[in-house]
């Protein structure tokens, strides 16, 4: 069935225990996405986003637990799966592209034989060679040279690294890829370089992508929708182009005045002073988590939960005071 | 100006009193660094105590004070509470003394080498180049040395060594981790800008020294004197042990030997058993002491569990 | 390959270092109070050997001259007779340095092996009564007094209980029986071997283990554990092939680091176990003032820290390929 998503989330919400208390990292998130298709998530650090990414892959740290809400890849509810059996699903079924600035790789192995453990856990009856070849054709694929395969970490650059990282992710043909800041701590050319690859690999074969930046123009060049998020918030959800050009939520159009050329008309001075402050994850009442920061809020924004308005049926934006384009 | 300088000292004091305030309280939460401190005061009392029984009667000089009736090796009594040695003398007022002794050996001699190590590690950091290299290689080599068996050797050559000589060898060989881990400290100190501030304004090296980095680095040097102590006891333990302790003092060490040269280690467990618990519970106390302090002092240690995954 | 160039230098190093602890114990001998002929000169010998003496040693001849023949001696292996055993002390420290290579390898093994293992295993269970109970009893191991601690076992396992040998390294009484075959000799040594090691390995596998524990936990907070589990590997695999091996890295510097201190732990309890090693004989030459037997003691020790070093830097490098390559 064409039509049918490949990836259903529903009201997920994601609980952290802590030393002070139960932090909610991610409330009521929902989206769909379907093969070939990609989606962005983009916030500021300590949003959420990450989070996200670790509950798709089922790899919430300890003290982490989803609250509520369902995780859907194809048929399988990915929460209701035994500790084996989603073991088994994982880099199959959905695969995760780390920042390889964060030692994604580990020091100690050969890059080559860090993604040929990935095929042997999943196809155990390759033999050796066989494996080896599927390794020699991923470096291939991200434009490794193959005499590279046998080094180690920390002999690779910083984009091939990166490169490396997403042939593993590619090595078992998962339908799914999680990107989580595929190209942060990359320079701006290597940084196209990456993005243009994920782009290719998502159209050739047909995998679903989901992209995790606090770059929005990252996102932008790689996705077909966008999901802004505010402490553990979705806050406007809506295609590439919708989100770009008519951003709803006040909070939507700081971030893109931040990452646009400075002729907007908008007065956005105050909103990127705020955003350079990450906040801290805590738990939310009911209201606006960015009303204290908001220059449109007002006292409703304060005390009053607000809703999702549909402004059309691929956008939509959750805020009370809805900022228009034309402001 | 005056004034604002003032107010800065101030608020620098009343920071550093916050610090010191949260730093106890880190301290007080930590199980392992309680225990430590309540092992310490029960030693601290043997020592405190080690001077009643002599006063008592003389019979009970851990030295030269030998019970008239009993000339063996006797089980804990009323007289002796843990009995006697071989030659009558009482093995409690000498296991109090010991206390004594392990106490001054451990904090003197690890003072000495923290002052050691700690101007050593500041003047490789903080003049480098040839000097750093030079001292490092000089303390990688003391660093494998068997302390031990250097002592015993400067022994033979120089005759009997005494407590104070023991103490400053001890010393003498224990500077290296100190100096290599106040060495980073400071090259660490020496990127901040506080230190080209003071140097711009014309500080003396000295002054930057004393004033500028000493202080940051004294919290580091201390937390390593409680590794030192232990370490110090246990090397002038095993040289008493080995026969080559100071002839004019009982320690813990010395006990044993003696318990073990006059062949009572099958016959007298009462006589076995306390100095080496005493000496392993002491390096204990000192090494919990340790931990919870570097725990305390190191930011990295402390970090909320998995505060990492939460935030992000 | 750079690891050779890396063993290369190393070894270089070493030598200067070796270099530098005997010009030390040649200055030392000769600040020491009292004449140096004296020092070398044993009660029993005759004028002519005492000239004979004089003259190998250059006692007469300039302090320069001296240390030119102090460094040749040494390189011949002539370290002159011990007053002991009236035999020359290159004899008995080729008899004992195989016994102390012995112990103090095996111990040394055995502990780091031991440490890193269930190191590696109660990190993982963090948290849990079996972690607290592993990390209080390791911290107790590692801070008891080595010497009492041999006493104790010696007193137990080999005086009430029985099960081992009280001292030495052989029963002699077997050793003289003709056609004995190599299998019953090693059993005899190893069963003499098996107190003193399990004596050294309690106090050092406590502080290896509390080191790897630790480094397993910052090990397990690293970006490619993630990756090993996104990967799918179970936990088992996590653990033992990506945690472990970067972990363990820690544990083998800090046994360089602690070199030092294990071969003052070996000499200490092969005195108390009577293990003939070489430990055990500087000791016992330091007790008798046996000047020659004990200089040539510690030089072979020190050389034997020394070349320990050089594996646990091999080691390292070969276990680290940032190091290697």
């Amino acid at each position: 069935m064409p039509n049918m998503p490949l990836l259903d989330v529903q009201n997920l919400t994601i609980v952290y225990r802590t030393n002070a208390g139960p932090v909610i990292a991610a409330e009521d998130v929902c989206f769909t996405l379907e093969r070939g298709r990609a989606v962005g998530i983009v916030g500021e650090s300590g949003c959420g986003k990450t989070t996200i990414g670790m509950a798709l892959m089922g790899l919430l740290p300890e003290n982490g637990f989803v609250q509520q809400g369902r995780i859907i890849i194809e048929d399988t509810d990915l929460l209701s799966l035994t500790k084996p059996a989603l073991r088994a699903l994982r880099w199959k079924k959905m695969a995760m592209i780390f920042q390889a600035a964060m030692n994604a790789l580990n020091p100690v192995h050969r890059v080559g034989d860090q993604i040929a453990e990935a095929i042997q856990t999943h196809y155990p009856d390759y033999s050796a060679d066989k494996t080896r070849k599927e390794v020699a054709a991923l470096f291939d694929l991200v434009d490794i040279p193959r005499n590279r395969i046998d080094d180690y970490p920390h002999q690779y650059s910083g984009g091939m690294k990166q490169r490396a990282v997403i042939a593993m992710a590619l090595s078992c043909k998962p339908d799914l890829i999680i990107a989580d800041e595929p190209t942060t701590a990359l320079d701006v050319i290597v940084q196209d370089q990456i993005l243009k690859k994920i782009k290719a690999f998502q159209d050739d074969m047909n995998i679903a992508t989901i992209v995790i930046s606090h770059d929005i123009g990252v996102v932008s060049e790689v996705c077909d929708n966008i999901m802004v998020m505010y402490k553990g918030r979705m806050i406007e959800y809506g295609k590439c182009e919708e989100v770009f050009m008519s951003p709803a939520h006040p909070y939507t159009v700081a971030l893109l005045s931040s990452h646009l050329s400075l002729d907007s008309t908008y007065d956005f001075q105050a909103d990127i002073e705020n955003i350079t402050e990450a906040p801290a994850a805590s738990v939310l009442p009911g209201a606006c988590g960015y009303a204290e920061k908001c220059r449109h809020a007002d006292v409703q924004c304060f005390v009053q939960t607000p809703a999702w308005r549909h402004l059309s049926s691929t956008h939509r934006v959750l805020c009370l005071k809805v900022v228009t384009n034309d402001q | 100006m005056q004034s604002k300088t003032e107010t800065g000292k101030h608020e620098r004091h009343s920071y550093r009193a916050k610090l010191l305030i949260d730093a106890w309280r880190l301290f007080h939460d930590n199980l392992i660094g309680r225990i430590g401190v309540c092992l310490l005061i029960v030693f601290g009392l043997m020592a405190l105590l080690s001077y009643i029984p002599p006063h008592v009667d003389p019979m009970y000089h851990p030295m030269t004070g030998v019970d008239p009736e009993i000339s063996y090796a006797s089980p804990p009594s009323t007289r002796h509470w843990l009995g006697t040695d071989n030659i009558g003398r009482d093995i409690l007022s000498q296991l109090l003394t010991g206390a004594r002794v392990a106490f001054l050996v451990g904090i003197s001699s690890a003072f000495i080498s923290i002052v050691i190590g700690t101007l050593i590690g500041i003047v490789a950091a903080y003049w480098g180049k040839m000097l750093d290299g030079l001292l490092m290689r000089f303390a990688d080599m003391v660093m494998v040395m068997p302390s031990l068996l250097v002592i015993l050797l400067l022994s033979v050559l120089f005759g009997q060594l005494s407590i104070w000589t023991i103490v400053i060898l001890i010393a003498l060989f224990r500077w290296p981790a100190v100096a290599r881990v106040i060495r980073s400290q400071t090259l660490s100190l020496k990127q901040r800008p506080f230190i080209d501030m003071a140097r711009v304004a014309g500080a003396s090296h000295l002054r930057i020294i004393f004033r500028h980095i000493l202080p940051n680095v004294l919290p580091m040097a201390l937390l390593y004197m409680t590794f030192r102590i232990t370490s110090a006891i246990i090397v002038e333990a095993a040289l008493s042990f080995l026969g080559f302790g100071d002839p004019n003092t009982v320690s813990w060490g010395m006990m044993l030997q003696w318990v073990w040269k006059t062949g009572h280690m099958f016959q007298a467990p009462y006589w076995l058993l306390p100095p080496g618990l005493c000496i392993s519970f002491m390096t204990l106390s000192f090494y919990m002491m340790g931990r919870a302090m570097e725990e305390v002092l190191d930011p990295r240690l402390r970090r909320v569990r998995n505060a990492k995954h939460a935030a992000a | 390959m750079n690891l050779k160039r890396m063993i290369f230098k190393r070894s270089i190093e070493i030598l200067v270092v070796f270099f530098i602890i005997l010009t030390g114990l040649f200055v030392l001998f000769h600040l020491a109070p009292g004449d140096p002929v004296s020092m070398m000169v044993d009660l029993t010998m005759t004028p002519e050997d005492v000239d004979r003496l004089v003259q190998q040693l250059g006692l007469d001849r300039p302090l320069w001259t001296q240390y030119l023949l102090y460094l040749k001696n040494f390189f011949r292996g002539n370290f002159g007779t011990s007053f002991h055993y009236g035999r020359p002390v290159i004899e008995i420290i080729s008899e004992r340095l195989p016994a102390t290579i012995l112990l103090f390898t095996t111990a040394t093994i055995l502990a780091a092996m031991a440490g890193v293992w269930c190191g590696k295993l109660i990190a993982w269970h963090k948290g849990g009564p079996l972690d607290a109970t592993v990390t209080i009893f390791s911290l107790l191991c590692s801070t008891l007094f080595l010497p009492w601690i041999a006493l104790l076992s010696i007193w137990f396992f080999a005086f009430r209980v029985g099960w081992f040998p009280l001292s030495g390294m052989i029963t002699p009484e077997i050793w003289v029986l003709p056609n004995l075959g190599f299998w019953a000799k090693a059993t005899d040594i190893l069963h003499h071997l098996l107190l003193p090691l399990l004596t050294l390995c309690i106090v050092n596998t406590g502080a290896y283990l509390l080191i790897m524990r630790s480094s397993m936990l910052e090990t397990i907070k690293e970006d490619y554990i993630i990756t090993a589990r996104a990967k799918g590997l179970t936990e088992k695999q996590v653990r033992n092939h990506h945690a472990a091996p970067n972990a363990a890295l820690p544990v083998i510097t800090s046994v360089g680091l602690s070199l030092a201190f294990s071969v003052n732990g070996g000499a200490l309890t092969e005195t108390v176990f009577s293990w003939p090693g070489i430990g055990r004989e500087l000791i016992f030459a330091v007790s008798n003032s046996d000047y020659p037997l004990a200089m040539a003691s510690f030089m072979f020790i020190a050389l034997v820290v020394l070349v320990a070093n050089l594996i646990v830097d091999i080691l390292y490098a070969y276990l680290d390929p940032r190091i290697r390559y």
